[in-house]
């Protein structure tokens, strides 16, 4: 079997209280998980431990089997981390064109020297371009992207996410705040842009979680409650019980 | 503005400052050439806050290790030739700044802001009780019958006034062109993102840090050029050129021409150069004039100048759209 590509081992997590209570979790290189629960249960608080914004208070955690807990966010991003917000997080006052160029600038690690970036600028924006145009987003390059429309700034979101081509995708509630056709679309569009990623996504749209998911994995009350296949979980009376409710019941 | 109005209003600006000095009195030339080192330094400022978002108040401090070190090897080391001397001045700003910045710069907001003005005060008071080096109240002089030899040019004394005045021309445009790339460069974009969101910024992979301190000693060597030249103009070196008024006169100057626009800076220093310059020879408390004046901009004009003139452009442009 594969060695997980992400590998959690006991991830505690104490604000004073207890948000995340002795996590172990294995995500496999390639496929698609989906980590659930209700709110507060400790899925964004898991993404950020692992992104290092938060520091764990016990436990370890590993990409590729190098240990990253501990690590700022800069650092655990260069690995081949990345991830997206639950509240869009873009450059608000910024053009679309120019938050994608960020992205870019940042994936090829040119590091800050300004010899190598200005030998480079023309092929950085045309991938910039292209990468856009995936996101159909071309069209609205000069504008700013706080002015975007919703589905359009949470599909520029995941592009600065999926821009910086990482190994290992971390999903933030992409579809909240989305009408239904436009979740449609923001799911198609992950689809996509993530063939042949590893993808860990958060979502409450219970369509999108069991469309997506290889696997799902149940957080409550910051504890592993369940991490099974779609049909087990919808099966799983603990989860029945801690979230799902009756949803899947004939 | 189209390509071709922006190349005019270049070309014209090229056009006046070449022929200005051939034309104005020694008053007006000795003012543009002022004026042409305080937008250097303020364009250096704008680097700080209007591109990156780091609110400095201790400036004045690069500038006056600028000054300082350019007039103590000009003293010391009397066959070094001129332009070497500023070279020196110049590389000691940017040694300071990646100094003083790798300390200040993981300090976050207010806690930054006040140690830059902690650390501008600091190396104010080592120009003032530093006698026996920097000369303390009385400063440094000695220096004002210094040539500049340049080649093709051949050799020229500070006190030709012409001369001097299209030297720091040169000097002060290359820097603000430098400062202009800078913004420019995908590096650009990405300080500018660093003020626009920084946990993102640190999400994709950056190492803010290292990106301020880059941007943070860039700016502080083009603020110790700009010194170097105001030694050279001034022909002394004085701790009024490294003290705390002058670092809040660098902020003013970027928010009355506009501290988000990089044209800003550059307005802001003429105006507020004319303004000294005549409210000072009509008015004795001319201090108090200029203060409800930078109010009056803050609460009525925020853009300052040029967000002024962006408005009034607006205005004028919109409606001629529609009619065609």
């Amino acid at each position: 079997m594969m060695p997980p590509i992400l590998k959690l081992t006991n991830v505690t997590k104490d604000f004073g209280f207890r948000v995340i209570d002795n996590v172990s979790l294995d995500i496999i290189e390639g496929e698609r998980h989906a980590l659930i629960g209700p709110n507060g249960a400790g899925k964004s608080t898991l993404f950020n431990l692992i992104t290092g914004r938060y520091h764990v208070s016990k436990g370890t955690i590993r990409f590729k089997e190098k240990r990253i807990d501990g690590l700022p966010p800069y650092k655990v991003i260069r690995l081949g981390i990345a991830r997206s917000f639950q509240i869009i997080n873009l450059f608000k006052d910024r053009t679309v064109f120019q938050n994608m160029r960020t992205a870019v600038v940042a994936k090829h690690r040119l590091g800050l020297v300004c010899s190598r970036l200005l030998g480079r600028m023309v092929t950085l924006a045309a991938e910039t371009e292209y990468l856009l145009d995936r996101l159909s987003l071309l069209p609205f390059k000069d504008e700013i992207a706080g002015i975007l429309d919703y589905g359009q700034q949470r599909a520029l979101e995941i592009g600065l996410t999926i821009a910086l081509d990482p190994e290992l995708v971390l999903l933030d509630e992409p579809g909240a705040g989305l009408t239904p056709s436009e979740t449609k679309e923001v799911v198609k569009l992950i689809r996509e842009i993530t063939a042949k990623k590893t993808l860990v996504v958060i979502e409450h749209d219970m369509d999108v979680v069991f469309d997506l998911a290889d696997r799902i994995s149940v957080l409550n009350r910051g504890r592993l409650i369940a991490c099974e296949t779609p049909d087990e979980i919808k099966k799983n009376s603990a989860v029945k019980e801690a979230y799902l409710g009756n949803l899947f019941d004939a | 503005m189209k390509r071709s109005y922006k190349l005019g209003c270049i070309a014209l600006a090229a056009f006046f400052m070449s022929a200005y000095p051939l034309v104005a009195s020694k008053f007006y030339t000795y003012m543009l050439i002022e004026i042409m080192i305080f937008a250097t330094l303020a364009v250096s400022y704008f680097l700080l806050l209007g591109h990156t978002g780091l609110l400095s108040v201790g400036h004045a401090a690069y500038f006056g290790v600028g000054v300082y070190c350019t007039a103590l090897s000009l003293i010391h080391l009397p066959n070094l030739p001129v332009p070497v001397a500023m070279l020196v001045g110049t590389l000691c700003g940017l040694v300071a700044g990646l100094a003083i910045g790798a300390l200040l710069l993981r300090l976050s907001r207010i806690y930054f802001t006040f140690s830059t003005l902690a650390f501008s005060q600091m190396l104010w008071a080592i120009a003032w009780k530093a006698r026996s080096v920097t000369g303390g109240d009385d400063g440094l002089s000695g220096w004002s019958s210094r040539q500049i030899s340049l080649p093709i040019f051949g050799s020229f004394g500070l006190g030709n006034l012409t001369f001097l005045y299209y030297f720091v021309a040169v000097i002060a445009v290359m820097s603000i062109i430098a400062c202009w790339l800078f913004t420019r460069t995908p590096l650009g974009n990405t300080l500018s993102s660093v003020k626009s969101n920084m946990q993102r910024v640190d999400f994709m992979g950056i190492n803010i840090n290292a990106a301020k301190l880059m941007v943070f000693s860039f700016s502080a060597m083009i603020a110790a050029l700009a010194g170097s030249l105001f030694v050279l103009f001034k022909k002394m070196a004085s701790p009024d050129f490294i003290d705390m008024f002058l670092s809040f006169d660098v902020v003013v100057m970027n928010v009355i021409g506009g501290y988000t626009s990089f044209v800003g800076p550059i307005v802001g220093s003429v105006v507020y150069v004319f303004l000294v310059e005549y409210l000072s020879s009509f008015i004795e408390r001319w201090q108090l004039v200029l203060g409800a004046f930078f109010v009056c901009l803050l609460l009525y004009y925020p853009g300052g100048v040029i967000g002024v003139f962006n408005q009034v452009a607006n205005r004028i442009v919109r409606p001629m759209r529609v009619e065609e």
